[in-house]
């Protein structure tokens, strides 16, 4: 799929022209200063905001991971993956995979905020939608939570690929799930490099990439 | 389980001790405004007109009297809460159609409306008008409220339900209803009560046949002032029983959504 995009916010421009290209099957992080947009580039590729510029080959179902999991809490998780289309025996097959089964019947307030994240992996990957998008999924999470979701999420992609937008500030974040990563400044693309290695790449891995990855960000 | 159960024991003992305690409050009121008045006639004294009320819920035409005014309070209130739900519900739909009703939302809460009613009277009549006068001032409250609780549903849950292609059914079903119910349930209560209040005055002035007001005219007509007290309590612990129940309702909505 292909993206050139422009965004104001009245007199605030957030992206001109920014061209993007991401293969099909594809993880791809934008890494970005807050504020510098990557919100809007996702929301833009699911279709809240109106943009200026032309899409191409972006489907039209998405699957989205929030920052917040967006959990309807008069209902229970399966019910908040049924709310979203799922059948009883995908339920029970993505709640097994992502390590839930057991909370199938509770509501979300009865969880933690690793479990209540699990389930919203999970209904991202419930859905049949060819795009993920990630935006900062795992940012209010501790480090030691994140690692374990991280591991969960990749391991529903290896099993049905899809490709993936993922929006973060993390540096370690990017360097352990992308395939490649943009860097967002200015509303540019400053930096677009491949990332090598089987996902999720081990927590404090490949300095030298995350070298480079900090001067495309303070530069 | 249990636990809720003594929870929900312990809060309608706190709430009948605090009707309770404004009870002797208000006794206490009725007593000072008594003395003041010195003279039966005008202000009897409460004991006299709370055995009086005794006296009336075993007649057949208070009772008469009363499922009258009630069926005219609730076909207002049946009224006002379709149109002022299917109103908000526009208006949440259509940023536009908000901003073009919303000063005469304004114009309707402003109404004098038993000035009003003195028009209608001429208009419908003394059995119809009072409902009218309660509709006029329940439909732009009950379409605030609506709105208002609309306005209040989590956005980034609506944003979810959007992204998920949620079908609309659903939407209102899980997401909706669920947020706004408890909220609309407890207006709603308020609106009914205050519905009553409405009606009775207004049959008051229209002198309406057959309904609270209109037995209350005619008591104040003939100087039966424990009977126009005695109606005006039980006028008053209907609308109070009203308020009750409903909010009863809407607590148990609350807890069931939460």
């Amino acid at each position: 799929m292909k993206l050139q995009i422009s965004k104001s916010y009245g007199e605030k421009k957030v992206f001109e022209n920014l061209e993007l290209e991401i293969k099909e099957g594809e993880i791809v992080c934008v890494l970005g200063e807050s504020g510098g947009g990557k919100t809007t580039l996702l929301n833009i590729l699911a279709g809240l905001i109106d943009y200026a510029g032309e899409r191409v080959d972006v489907p039209e179902n998405v699957g989205y991971i929030f920052q917040e999991p967006r959990l309807l809490s008069n209902l229970t998780v399966a019910g908040n993956l049924r709310y979203v289309g799922g059948r009883d025996e995908d339920i029970d097959e993505i709640l097994q995979k992502t390590e839930i089964l057991g909370l199938k019947n509770k509501r979300p307030t009865r969880l933690s905020g690793g479990e209540r994240q699990r389930v919203s992996i999970a209904r991202a990957f419930l859905s049949d939608a060819p795009l993920l998008l990630l935006d900062e999924p795992f940012s209010s999470l501790d480090t030691a939570l994140k690692i374990r979701l991280l591991e969960v999420f990749a391991k529903l992609w290896r099993e049905k690929p899809k490709t993936a937008v993922m929006v973060t500030h993390d540096i370690e974040e990017a360097c352990a799930l992308a395939q490649r990563i943009v860097v967002l400044k200015g509303g540019r693309i400053v930096l677009d490099i491949p990332v090598e290695g089987e996902i999720p790449r081990a927590y404090g891995s490949n300095q030298e990439l995350k070298e480079k990855l900090l001067q495309a960000l303070l530069a | 389980m249990e636990k809720k159960g003594k929870k929900i024991l312990i809060g309608i003992g706190k709430g009948c001790l605090q009707i309770v305690a404004s009870f002797f409050v208000l006794a206490a009121a009725w007593w000072i405004a008594y003395l003041s008045a010195g003279n039966d006639l005008l202000v009897p004294p409460l004991s006299v007109c709370l055995k009086r009320a005794v006296l009336l819920i075993g007649e057949a035409w208070f009772w008469a009297g009363f499922g009258a005014t009630f069926l005219r309070v609730l076909i207002a209130f049946a009224l006002a809460f379709v149109f002022g739900v299917v109103f908000a519900v526009v208006s949440y739909l259509l940023p536009w159609f908000r901003r073009f009703f919303s000063p005469i939302a304004s114009i309707l809460r402003s109404l004098p409306v038993l000035a009003v009613l003195l028009i209608l009277l001429v208009a419908m009549g003394t059995e119809n008008a009072p409902v009218a006068v309660a509709f006029l001032s329940l439909f732009p409250m009950l379409y605030t409220s609506t709105l208002t609780a609309l306005l209040g549903v989590d956005s980034q849950l609506t944003e979810m339900s959007k992204v998920y292609n949620v079908p609309i059914w659903k939407r209102v079903a899980f997401l909706y209803l669920p947020q706004i119910s408890p909220y609309l349930i407890r207006e709603g209560g308020a609106a009914l009560s205050f519905s009553l209040k409405l009606v009775v005055s207004a049959e008051v002035i229209a002198n309406t046949y057959e309904s609270l007001g209109g037995l209350m005219q005619e008591a104040r007509v003939s100087y039966e002032m424990p009977n126009l007290f005695a109606l005006v309590i039980l006028t008053f612990l209907a609308a109070l029983l009203l308020e009750g129940i409903t909010a009863l309702i809407a607590a148990a909505v609350e807890r069931r959504v939460k």
